[in-house]
């Protein structure tokens, strides 16, 4: 956010959030002692999982003072304390943005990731110059892009992609570069923070912080009321509606509810105040790699039993440099294509939008926003209903996730490949399966070729009736072209190769892993198909 | 913002049986019904004769019930609409209405079952076919006659949107017609359509002579089925022992002049699906009802024997009798 912003957000934003819960008092629902008290608790209970630092100092000495007041201070005083709070919270949440280290990163990052990421000498590369190779070049972008710049014109825009890998954000910081949009904000894991280096790129591209350990209301209020005001303002906002990434590696098949709800409140406040572009767009994005950084920590946190998997892991491989910079460079060692398709534009009913701004129901008709909002013309207030209304787009936006799916060739490769293993060990329940994780029976090449075509030719029909997006190679390649594009993934960069081949068979030393990739290709009913 | 103009009525879609009875209804309570009927005539005789003498010869309609057979009247007037349409012509008649209708509206389906072919439930074409998101449904045991006579009786209406629940309780709810909320649309849309094939079960049993012992294991194992079914799509298990639930059930099985009923008492004579369906003469809708919860059943692997065992007899030739000795060979320990 930029700084005169951050200036009114600082008065604006805790105004709001101290109003909701005097209310709360007003109405006797809440009592300030009840609110600070479990801010007490649960951020006590915090502290006690993290690692001093400075920070971390700073917050045990006000839960000091907290607690002392709790106890033995006046009504003044605790009204005093509470406020002090929620604007240490939106000073930790706000971001700071500065234009010149936008463009400077925006201009340097890719062509030093791509410097250091090229296989070719650095000779070549200076007879190359100015042409110096860049990640952009392995970036490709599909889909809704027109849309998404002309409602960028009309409105506020909430870009809401799938989510795989802490590399995420930065490469759709590139693609919103690349399309020409300035940037978007986006809550990024404190965690990151901690980081000097990061810390200053993340501070001036746009991001605020988002603290997944802080539990209590008080803060998530904050959130949400920072995130609403932005939008109001007219940043775009860039969420991940999964609220986490996906364990099992499948599309997300259900969403996080809580800042998806901020669309629709953001363009009420704007209705009410009569501000010239109060529309908020929301747009769906789809991401697909050959490879994820952190497949492994992923799918082994899925396989725990369900309810024990962690929602926040921070010791993964994106938490080690070198481990990431590794991928980065197998990665693009064998110019891995990244595929980002941006989906049709909804509003914050779930209707889609066209390109003037204007919604339509599902038969095609016009549709009135405000009338969604509206007793006999007068905008009502009514938190359940928009709750509701954020239900209806979160299904959309799953809608689209599911239609824009990018296949490519290491996904349908690894469907395959996983559901033929699974078919030789019928007797072995799948989690067994996958835990045993090596399978010393091969699959003949020829089979597998098999399969895989007949499965291209199911998912070539559903690529042309717009059901699901096939990356070109897996549109144009023969089914061995396809293998053999896959296998070259297999097993370069994970700890144990998952698709690998011997003499004329294909077998895996991991089939945790396999299973991760594949699931990119659940719950379309294509198990039979094989 | 201010095209609209204040709605004083409220919309009733469909001059069957129901559809006359929720009109009848609602003016109980001094609102007045825009109610469309498809025939000229029939709303020349609701408005001058005040009688609908196909349903109800001897019960006289509210003055406050307008016919009409213009769709652009009732979405101008009102902005509560009730649905009340046979389930095969719902698609086609909402679509109609969607042409007059926006987002402040609230259409309530007070239809029950569940489309053919598409598998959709009647709340889910309202969503496709208008630009409504305010909807709800309507769901309980109802026997239409009895409640013109005034007997009492209680409903159901289910919503997600809370305001859908009171604007419909406020409407309708009566000392002599009780209207409870619920959140649970999927549930009470399922609920309303299972019963119609227990109660094709119990008409097998019925015909066959079987007494109260019988009448009750059916009822007790078809409420179990539709739970389970019910849990697997994603229904709340309490929706089923209430009125949309067992509530419904009891009044549909019942009740000997259910066409669902009727129709299994055929079957129990030794008459084929088609000759039964010939004997009732009139939409069974458990037929739909077997095919579409048998394959919700597939699509969800859930074994329900009930259910199997009257799709089978309808779809597959299965014999009655055969089926009543599949049915009570159930192994226990499952």
């Amino acid at each position: 956010m930029y700084d005169p912003d951050i200036q009114v957000a600082r008065v604006e934003v805790p105004a709001r959030v101290q109003e909701y819960f005097y209310e709360r008092i007003r109405t006797g629902k809440d009592s300030l002692d009840q609110i600070l008290s479990e801010v007490l608790y649960l951020e006590r209970n915090r502290i006690k999982e993290e690692k001093l630092n400075k920070r971390v100092k700073s917050d045990i000495q006000f839960l000091r003072r907290l607690n002392k007041i709790l106890n033995r201070g006046s009504e003044e005083e605790k009204k005093e304390i509470f406020e002090e709070l929620v604007n240490r919270y939106l000073v930790e949440i706000t971001g700071h943005f500065s234009k010149p280290v936008y463009k400077f990163a925006t201009i340097v990052l890719p062509r030093a990731i791509g410097l250091m990421l090229n296989p070719l000498s650095i000779k070549k590369l200076i007879e190359d110059f100015p042409n110096l190779p860049s990640v952009e070049n392995n970036i490709h972008i599909s889909g809704e892009i027109d849309l998404l710049k002309s409602l960028y014109r009309k409105g506020t825009i909430i870009l809401t992609p799938t989510h795989q890998s802490n590399l995420d954000s930065p490469i759709i910081g590139l693609a919103i570069y690349m399309m020409g949009f300035d940037p978007f904000l986006y809550g990024a894991g404190l965690n990151l923070f901690e980081n000097p280096v990061f810390s200053f790129f993340m501070h001036n591209l746009g991001a605020y912080t988002v603290d997944r350990k802080k539990k209590n209301e008080v803060y998530h209020k904050t959130l949400r009321e920072y995130a609403i005001f932005a939008l109001e303002r007219g940043y775009n906002m860039l969420f991940f509606p999964g609220g986490t990434r996906s364990r099992s590696g499948a599309v997300e098949k259900r969403l996080k509810k809580g800042l998806l709800g901020t669309g629709i409140k953001a363009y009420i406040n704007n209705l009410l105040l009569k501000r010239e572009k109060p529309d908020i767009f929301v747009v769906p994005l789809n991401m697909s790699y050959q490879l994820v950084l952190e497949a492994e920590t992923l799918i082994d946190d899925y396989l725990k039993e369900s309810g024990k998997s962690r929602y926040i892991i921070e010791d993964d491989e994106s938490s080690k440099i070198e481990k990431m910079a590794l991928f980065i460079a197998k990665l693009f060692s064998l110019d891995a294509q990244i595929y980002l398709r941006v989906g049709k534009a909804i509003d914050v009913f779930g209707n889609f939008v066209d390109d003037e701004g204007i919604s339509y129901d599902q038969r095609g008709r016009r549709v009135n926003r405000v009338d969604y909002l509206t007793e006999n013309g007068e905008i009502v207030l009514d938190d359940q209903r928009d709750r509701v209304y954020t239900d209806e787009l979160g299904e959309t936006i799953l809608k689209e996730f599911k239609r824009n799916n990018i296949v490519l060739t290491n996904h349908l490769v690894s469907f395959v490949a996983f559901e033929i293993f699974r078919k030789y060990h019928r007797d072995i329940d799948l989690y067994k399966l996958v835990k045993i994780g090596v399978t010393y029976k091969g699959i003949p090449l020829r089979d597998l070729a098999r399969s895989v075509d007949k499965l291209k030719s199911e998912l070539v029909k559903m690529h042309e009736n717009d059901q699901i997006f096939l990356s070109p190679e897996v549109l144009n390649y023969n089914a061995l072209d396809i293998i053999n594009d896959a296998l070259r993934y297999g097993s370069i960069y994970h700890k144990n190769a998952f698709l690998y081949r011997v003499g004329d068979k294909i077998y895996s030393d991991d089939l945790a892993v396999l299973f991760y990739y594949h699931n990119r290709l659940d719950g379309y009913g294509l198990e039979q198909k094989v | 913002m201010k095209r609209k103009s204040e709605k004083s009525g409220v919309g009733v879609i469909g001059g069957g049986s129901w559809g006359t009875t929720i009109a009848q209804l609602l003016a109980r309570k001094r609102n007045r019904v825009i109610l469309w009927v498809r025939d000229e005539a029939l709303a020349r005789e609701i408005n001058e004769k005040r009688i609908n003498s196909k349903y109800f010869p001897a019960h006289r309609l509210s003055s406050l019930i307008e016919a009409t057979t213009s769709m652009a009247k009732v979405a101008d007037e009102s902005q509560v609409i009730f649905v009340v349409v046979p389930s095969r012509v719902f698609r086609e008649v909402v679509r109609r209405l969607g042409d007059f209708l926006h987002g402040e509206h609230i259409l309530i389906s007070a239809t029950k079952g569940i489309e053919d072919e598409t598998f959709k439930r009647m709340s889910e074409i309202i969503k496709e076919e208008t630009p409504v998101k305010k909807v709800g449904v309507l769901s309980g045991p109802n026997i239409a006659e009895e409640i013109m006579r005034g007997h009492p009786s209680a409903t159901i209406v289910a919503s997600r949107f809370e305001l859908v629940k009171s604007k419909v309780i406020s409407l309708l709810n009566h000392r002599l017609f009780n209207v409870y909320g619920s959140s649970d649309v999927t549930g009470v849309e399922l609920a309303g359509t299972f019963k119609n094939i227990v109660a094709i079960a119990s008409g097998i049993a019925h015909g066959k002579g079987f007494g109260v012992n019988t009448f009750s294991y059916l009822m007790t194992e078809g409420l179990r089925e539709m739970k389970i079914l019910g849990e697997a799509m994603g229904a709340e298990g309490d929706t089923f022992i209430s009125l949309a639930g067992i509530g419904d059930l009891i009044a549909t099985c019942t009740s000997q002049y259910s066409r669902n009923f009727r129709f299994g008492k055929a079957l129990s004579e030794g008459l084929s699906p088609d000759e039964a369906l010939k004997k009732v003469n009139q939409t069974v809708e458990g037929i739909y009802a077997a095919k579409v919860m048998y394959h919700y059943a597939e699509k969800h692997g859930v074994n329900l024997p009930l259910l199997t065992a009257i799709h089978d007899v309808i779809y597959r030739g299965l014999k009655v009798e055969d089926a009543i000795e599949k049915l009570t060979r159930v192994p226990q320990e499952e």
